[in-house]
């Protein structure tokens, strides 16, 4: 099914805003077309109840402030509606995270960048998605850094893939109350994409048992915070 | 140009890289089912049209042998029952026009300068090139052939080729024996009957092996089953003292009833029109074995010319067991026959089914195909499915159109081509690596599969070219977009230096509609991860081979595809410079032409033909390639707007015709 994104284009000599039927599929039958406009309609009123949900929470003056971890967190969860949606193939998926800024541009940091424009899987709506879904407990999230750490987290497919380093990250809760190390995350983050670099030479976390893998996060969590930090 | 010239002048000729043509000739066959099935081929079809009993072929035979002999092996194809090389020798100059059918010898000697198509009955070879195919074969580039004639006269000629050029030479009667005997070392006698042979002097290998395990009569048996059936056509083979006649394939059984083992289907004499084109079906005969497959070279139904099988013709919808299973034949009225051959590639292993009476007769095949498999293999259920994806495809039978005219109208600039991973000069290789052998898929020419196919032959082999053993992981698995859908391995390996290892297959993917649920292009894909501690994890290498579910790949041409945006109804479309060097078309999906057009396959074809028709005469003049309309420059608006429709009054025509 096509997912339906706007974009300005230069029409006999005019920039207009034209709808844009994104699809993996070669060809646009009229069945798609049909749901595609259907998924229109459903995006646009369900991230106006979103949008008017978070509202009425008081979430989204947190836009552009400190403390705007919270109101992406919020999104994230509401935007678990993506999952075991009809009208949402998963090959299309992708498009789905970009017509997020048409539908909701109040729910989003600014208007669609390059990077959201040419790979939506690693754009803002995506990430708020994933947060709230790998790590639903607000408290650890906001132990563990802010929205700009966790973006850089979520933006490391060898990290932000492999379920075991989340759960280990998980564990890390218990230790340290909230306030106790703040923007932890993100010196931890940038330790294990050099242990897993992903970049230029891909790793493949599941190469390691259980027991290795915790040695090795460990091992590069002392090689930060020292011995004593446990 | 010469009444531009004195008279005075030395011309020089183009020099041709004779060894080059030869072998681009042979890769042409090679394309088709080989260099063996085509020296078959085309032995037998000079032979069965130079026929003297023209209706029945009476008296008629051609023998082939293999000869080994100590210093040179011979492979012989005669024929009796012929007019034998007819004519005389002929001059350069006279080679140069085009030749009656009665002078034989000269058109052996020559090529491509026959008659056209249009002027004769229907002879099943005109382009002359098969004869190289002869020289191909051997391993010296030499043919000899000699004839005798009604006249008595008996005349030997050679053929070779050398670098730049591809010589021929004669001899007749006493001193064509005479150097007979010293060419061949006495392995050859002068014909005693008339008629024409051929002597492909070292045949290569391929050719000597083919002969020796029996598949060369099952290449003649599976062409020319037709004429040996109706005509009691006499084809042998002899080598190594034994000699056996080419028989129809068993598998190849064509009863004319339903039964417990066959499903049939028959049409007689049937005067049919597609569109604007009429055509006259003598048989259509299509047979679906209930109990076993067919063998792989039968199935589909043949396009049968003149008693040969050109090529065959399949429904691509059908599900794999009954494709498997079906196959046959249809035969055509002279006429038909007539213009079908102008619609034959060189080679005579394919027609072009893309126009005129090729794509009548194609719609009319896969139609009754449709049809027998409705009523008699109970394959009702999918025939709306079918419907719509036909409809699906609307958009890109246009941007094919469309291809193959751009490229008639020469706009098409270079295409990139996708550089093969194997063979590929000066590549650098891995030490470590991965590779897959090649996938066999259920279709000759295209990596489309369809539900309930199978890919079979998945081979994953793992090379380690370095000077220490390794240990890795290798794992091979089917992904859709970023989703894994299907585990196939998972294995640790260690191995040894300048080593390589089979890790895998053959193994057979069977497409399963709960696992390949949705259509579009997957990738098996192969990956090895060290195992070593020095850089546990990492990847040390990946292949991956895409194939096409339920959709066809796209094709290379200057349209690479179509970009669908909904804006202001009273704006149609444009097309637009795409990522590679082609162009894509944009469409308005919210134009009522469009919508409108949505609702029939044709309409909707016809509707992107039109815009995309548009967009080739924009290409033209944006490009400036002028193939379309001339000189634009200098055009006032209202002529450029005159002209502009001219241009697509030619692609509308070229698109119908």
């Amino acid at each position: 099914m096509a997912v339906i994104i706007k974009e300005k284009r230069k029409i006999a000599g005019k920039d207009v805003v034209v709808k844009v039927y994104k699809t993996s599929e070669a060809i646009l039958s009229k069945e798609e077309r049909e749901q595609a406009e259907e998924l229109d309609r459903f995006l646009r009123e369900r991230m106006k109840e979103i949008e008017e949900r978070l509202r009425k929470k008081g979430l989204l003056e947190l836009r552009g402030r400190k403390g705007v971890l919270k109101l992406w967190f919020e999104l994230g969860k509401e935007l678990g509606f993506v999952d075991n949606n009809k009208l949402i193939r998963e090959a299309d998926k992708r498009w789905l995270w970009r017509a997020l800024y048409d539908h909701a541009p109040n729910l989003a940091p600014g208007p669609p960048n390059v990077r959201a424009n040419e790979r939506p899987e690693n754009s803002h709506f995506r990430y708020c998605y994933l947060l709230a879904k790998k790590f639903p407990d607000f408290k650890f999230v906001e132990s563990a850094g802010d929205w700009t750490a966790w973006a850089e987290f979520l933006d490391s497919p060898s990290i932000s893939e492999e379920p075991r380093i989340i759960e280990w990250l998980a564990t890390k809760q218990r230790k340290y109350a909230p306030s106790a190390k703040q923007d932890w995350l993100r010196k931890l983050t940038r330790a294990i994409r050099n242990e897993f670099p992903y970049k230029r030479a891909k790793t493949d976390t599941s190469i390691f048992s259980d027991e290795d893998l915790n040695e090795r996060l460990e091992a590069t969590y002392r090689q930060i915070y020292g011995e004593n930090e446990e | 140009m010469r009444k531009h010239l004195t008279g005075q002048e030395v011309l020089r000729p183009t020099v041709i890289n004779w060894p080059n043509e030869v072998v681009r000739i042979v890769d042409e066959y090679q394309q088709h089912r080989g260099l063996v099935h085509g020296v078959q081929k085309d032995a037998i079809q000079n032979s069965w049209d130079a026929k003297t009993d023209k209706k029945k072929g009476k008296g008629w035979s051609t023998v082939f042998e293999l000869l080994k002999r100590k210093d040179a092996n011979f492979f012989v194809f005669s024929d009796t029952g012929t007019t034998g090389l007819t004519g005389r020798v002929l001059k350069f100059e006279e080679m140069q026009q085009d030749l009656p059918e009665e002078e034989r010898w000269g058109r052996f000697e020559s090529l491509a300068f026959t008659k056209s198509p249009e002027q004769e009955s229907v002879p099943l070879g005109s382009r002359g090139q098969g004869k190289f195919i002869f020289v191909g074969a051997s391993k010296r580039y030499t043919i000899l052939y000699d004839t005798l004639r009604k006249d008595g006269v008996y005349r030997l000629g050679a053929r070779w080729v050398e670098p730049t050029q591809s010589p021929v030479y004669s001899w007749e009667n006493e001193e064509a024996k005479q150097k007979l005997s010293d060419l061949t070392g006495g392995a050859l006698q002068p014909l005693n009957e008339v008629g024409t042979r051929v002597i492909i002097i070292d045949p290569v290998d391929e050719l000597v092996d083919v002969v020796e395990n029996g598949t060369f009569l099952r290449f003649v048996g599976e062409t020319w089953w037709e004429i040996l059936e109706k005509f009691q056509a006499k084809i042998v083979l002899r080598f190594d003292g034994q000699e056996i006649a080419a028989t129809k394939p068993k598998e190849f059984e064509l009863p004319e009833r339903d039964s417990k083992d066959y499903a049939v289907w028959l049409r007689e004499n049937e005067k049919q029109k597609r569109g604007n084109v009429s055509f006259f079906v003598k048989k259509l005969h299509i047979v679906s074995g209930r109990r076993k497959l067919a063998p792989e070279e039968i199935r589909g139904i043949s396009i049968q010319r003149g008693g040969m099988k050109i090529c065959t013709l399949l429904h691509r919808y059908l599900p794999q067991n009954l494709a498997e299973s079906t196959y046959g034949y249809v035969t055509f009225d002279e006429d038909t026959e007539r213009e079908l051959r102008l619609l034959e590639d060189a080679e005579h292993y394919s027609v072009d089914f893309q126009r005129g009476v090729g794509r009548a007769v194609k719609d009319y095949v896969i139609e009754e195909l449709e049809k027998f498999a409705k009523e008699k293999l109970g394959w009702g259920a999918d025939i709306r499915q079918i419907k719509r994806t036909k409809q699906q495809e609307a958009e890109l039978q246009a941007i094919w159109a469309a291809n193959r005219i751009a490229s008639k109208l020469g706009l098409v600039g270079k295409i990139k081509t996708k550089t093969k991973r194997h063979g590929e000069k000066g590549r650098h290789w891995k030490d470590i690596r991965v590779r897959f052998a090649e996938f066999v898929f259920p279709r000759d020419d295209t990596i489309r599969v369809n539900w309930r196919d199978k890919i079979k032959d998945i081979i994953v082999e793992v090379v380690n070219d370095a000077d220490k053993p390794i240990s890795l992981r290798l794992k091979v698995f089917v992904r859709f977009f970023d989703k894994v859908v299907n585990n196939l391995l998972e294995k640790d390996i260690e191995i040894q230096p300048y080593k390589f290892v089979e890790v895998f297959g053959p193994h057979t993917e069977h497409i399963d509609k709960k696992i390949y649920a949705e259509k579009g292009k997957y990738f098996v894909i192969a990956r090895i991860n060290s195992l070593m501690d020095e850089n546990k994890g990492v990847e040390l290498d990946e292949v991956k081979q895409a194939f096409h579910v339920e959709r066809d790949p796209p094709k290379k041409g200057l349209f690479e595809k179509c970009e669908w945006v909904g804006t202001n109804p009273t704006w149609m479309g444009t097309v637009e410079r795409g990522e590679e060097e082609g162009w894509n078309l944009v469409y308005n999906v919210d134009h009522p032409s469009y919508r409108a057009s949505e609702e029939s396959v044709n309409e909707q074809k016809e509707y992107l033909f039109r815009l995309l028709a548009f967009g080739l005469c924009r290409i033209d003049l944006e490009t400036k390639k002028e193939k379309l309309i001339k000189d634009p420059k200098n055009l006032e608006p209202a002529q450029l707007a005159e002209r502009i429709l001219e241009g697509l009054g030619k692609i509308m025509h070229l698109y119908h015709v």
